[in-house]
């Protein structure tokens, strides 16, 4: 029994970033390596997959949302300040936004990046993008 | 791209909702963390920030909890960021401190404030200037004893000539001496009070003005009327407004005051309460249009360390605006010519069982028998018995300006602190 592709897809989505976050707080990485490269390869393999086997209009716009959800949970979860341990909300949002742009940004990127390689490498279009 | 080929079927309703919500969604989350990456990007870049402090965490004693230490530098120069001396005009009238000879690289103001770890009040320790103590180089080497103000300047000298003498100039070699001088500062205080230094900032004469130009008028309340031509401090008892002048001359003045440098460190500690109420009160650390205006004066003229992040500061803040920072001016046991030069005799052990006890978890105080070194070398005269510097009892602030007493506050360690503690929240009365 096969998992159906949108398991398979939201797994790859959202997988790679959680590790990546969870990489980056066992090693107290304040620049969020593990992050930008968990989004950007789940962002590519991930827009690879639903390009081949459908469902590309849902992944496309999950970057920035996987992004910043695996931000403010694991800021949650594990950072000495939190909204949890009395950080007004209004600032640990802040935080978050500030620290997880960038990543978001690539991530984004990098899924359109396969988007215009497949266009140009299949003229005429050919994408799988069923819901 | 096609996203739905003709030969699929078009997709349920509630799948196409969910869908746009979904861009909707994905939509938001990046404008608004883009919004606020680039509002942080904009306040926060171009500061001048210091590397000083990595030298000085290798020495650091452990730190016991998740709370923070920072360290206020008021640099007593007359120059600017690049070394160039300040206009001659500008500093005598308006900063109304002589020459731009004066002062050289002398720290007249060191305040530690420690923000606890859980929700409770901060502390904040004035140092007094002249305090006698070891002073050491940034990396943990002895300077000799000298007063603690000085442990700056004999660093930057050190540097400056070393620079020089390898072919650095100008901007550079201004840089690379005060990166020594602050290392140096960071160093002694942080042996002398025996607590971690986790951030700093150095503010100059200049930068003082040009905060105080932003968040004027400064509300002060002074007990007694005062005159003072050396720093032109000129006012009558009782609340008033000052102007980034009078506010620069309200924090320098000391002489005319019954307790000298220790009844000044009462004025910085007043002046940095009533701007925090100011800036509380009036909403400047939820308006960004008075936050970018601060900023830019910041940018101009203050040193932050390179670690300190501004989203950390913002979560930090409340603890020092919201009226919970008590002040204390660390004691003295007497007073002494060493050298031609009239200083203050501290008992390093008091003080760091003192500082400790304020502010370290229970059981951390250094035993009584433990020395460092920083007990003075010389056997100083003393000129002066006084070891409890007092003050007149400050009145309390009046209605409406949200003051407090600066009366005593209660703790293990009230005793031992030079003149009465200042309350942050208001507008204290000082003498």
């Amino acid at each position: 029994m096969t998992a159906p592709p949108a398991a398979v897809t939201a797994a790859i989505a959202l997988v790679p970033p959680a590790v990546g976050g969870g990489v980056d707080l066992l090693t107290g990485s304040a620049h969020a390596w593990g992050l930008a490269l968990g989004a950007v390869l789940a962002a590519l393999w991930a827009t690879a997959f639903a390009a081949a086997h459908g469902g590309v209009s849902w992944v496309i716009p999950l970057p920035p949302l996987v992004v910043f959800a695996v931000t403010a949970v694991g800021s949650l979860l594990f950072a000495d300040a939190s909204p949890l341990r009395g950080e007004p909300l209004t600032t640990a949002a802040a935080r978050w936004a500030v620290h997880s742009f960038p990543v978001m940004v690539a991530a984004q990127c990098a899924a359109l990046a396969v988007l215009v390689l497949r266009a140009i490498r299949t003229p005429g279009g050919g994408g799988h993008g069923h819901a | 791209m096609r996203d739905t080929p003709r030969h699929t079927p078009r997709p349920p309703v509630t799948a196409r909702v969910a869908r746009a919500l979904l861009w909707a969604a994905s939509a938001l989350v990046l404008v608004a963390c883009g919004l606020t990456w680039f509002t942080y990007r904009t306040l926060t870049d171009g500061l001048t920030t210091s590397d000083a402090l990595n030298t000085t965490r290798r020495h650091a004693p452990r730190h016991p909890d998740n709370s923070v230490n920072l360290l206020l530098i008021g640099l007593d120069s007359r120059k600017d960021m690049d070394g160039n001396d300040l206009p001659r005009e500008f500093v005598q009238d308006q900063l109304h401190a002589g020459s731009s000879e004066i002062g050289y690289y002398n720290t007249n103001t060191l305040i530690l404030m420690h923000i606890p770890a859980d929700d409770g009040r901060a502390t904040a320790f004035s140092i007094p200037r002249d305090d006698y103590v070891q002073t050491l180089n940034g990396d943990g080497s002895p300077q000799g004893h000298y007063k603690i103000k000085e442990a700056y300047s004999y660093a930057y000298t050190a540097a400056h000539d070393r620079l020089d003498a390898q072919g650095i100039r100008g901007a550079e070699l201004e840089h690379r001496s005060r990166e020594a001088g602050r290392a140096a500062t960071l160093q002694t205080v942080q042996q002398f009070l025996g607590v971690p230094i986790d951030h700093f900032a150095e503010v100059n004469l200049l930068g003082f003005y040009d905060i105080a130009k932003v968040l004027q008028p400064v509300t002060v309340c002074l007990n007694h009327p005062v005159h003072d031509r050396y720093s032109g401090a000129d006012f009558p008892a009782g609340v008033q407004d000052l102007d980034p002048r009078q506010a620069l001359a309200f924090v320098r003045q000391r002489h005319g005051l019954d307790n000298g440098d220790l009844d000044r460190t009462h004025r910085q500690q007043a002046f940095l309460s009533s701007v925090t109420h100011r800036l509380k009160s009036r909403g400047a650390f939820d308006d960004l249009g008075r936050l970018r205006k601060l900023f830019e004066v910041l940018k101009k003229d203050v040193v932050l360390d390179s670690s300190w992040d501004v989203l950390d500061f913002a979560r930090q803040a409340p603890a020092l605006t919201g009226g919970r920072t008590d002040f204390h001016t660390l004691p003295i046991t007497g007073f002494a010519t060493i050298g031609g030069e009239d200083v203050n005799l501290v008992d390093p052990e008091r003080i760091r069982a003192t500082v400790q006890s304020m502010i370290g978890p229970e059981g951390t105080a250094p035993s009584p028998g433990a020395t460092d070194g920083t007990t003075p070398a010389a056997t100083p005269s003393a000129t002066a018995p006084s070891a409890a510097v007092t003050s007149a009892a400050p009145s309390a602030a009046p209605d409406g300006k949200g003051g407090r007493p600066a009366s005593a506050v209660g703790g293990p360690g009230q005793r031992e602190f030079a003149g009465p503690s200042v309350t942050m929240g208001g507008v204290p009365c000082v003498d």
